[in-house]
């Protein structure tokens, strides 16, 4: 990972931490801010240890395992229909690079 | 001709609608903001399957405060 790479990677989670971490009311400041820190520590340490996924990135296949969990999760096709429109949309959209990454996130997101 | 940057916007913008709207279905739970921090993390290299169990593991030691105060057994 670049040097650039790695600053919009600590920035861009810093930022999601802020909008997952809850704020306690009530709460001392001190408290929050170590309590951001090690959660901050928490994930930097896991996304940097993990390295490439291990897996093969292949998005048909995500995109199926996804169809199949939609079906299964609401017994009925509808939603598995639906994405699979949204899936289509998505492959000829020219601005994500990481189109198996992201599904593939989501998918074990959901899990 | 190079697309223009609102087009860039434009097209950035069509790509989290569509990616939310996936979330959505997946039940997932994360909000557009959410959402967009972690498609600039997946797109900048970070492993998918390690940013979902950092999620998933903040939300368990953090829960919001109203998750915390059902009582237990409910």
């Amino acid at each position: 990972m670049s040097k650039s790479q790695e600053e919009r990677v600590e920035h861009a989670l810093t930022q999601l931490l802020e909008h997952i971490l809850p704020s306690y009311p009530g709460e001392d400041p001190a408290a929050a801010d170590e309590r951001f820190d090690d959660a901050f520590d928490f994930a930097f340490d896991s996304i940097n240890s993990a390295g490439a996924p291990l897996i093969a990135s292949n998005v048909n296949h995500v995109s199926d395992l996804i169809k199949h969990k939609l079906v299964r999760d609401n017994g009925s096709p509808e939603r598995a229909l639906r994405f699979g429109n949204l899936y289509s949309k998505l492959l000829s959209q020219p601005v994500l690079n990481q189109k198996w990454a992201m599904l593939h996130f989501l998918y074990k997101l959901s899990e | 001709m190079p697309p223009t940057d609102a087009e860039k916007r434009q097209a950035a913008r069509e790509v989290i609608d569509i990616l939310q709207e996936i979330a959505t279905l997946l039940n997932t739970n994360l909000n557009r903001q959410q959402l967009s921090y972690c498609v600039s993390l997946i797109e900048n290299g970070v492993n998918p399957e390690a940013l979902a169990n950092v999620v998933r593991e903040l939300r368990a030691q953090y829960p919001q405060p109203s998750e915390e105060s059902e009582p237990d057994g409910k």
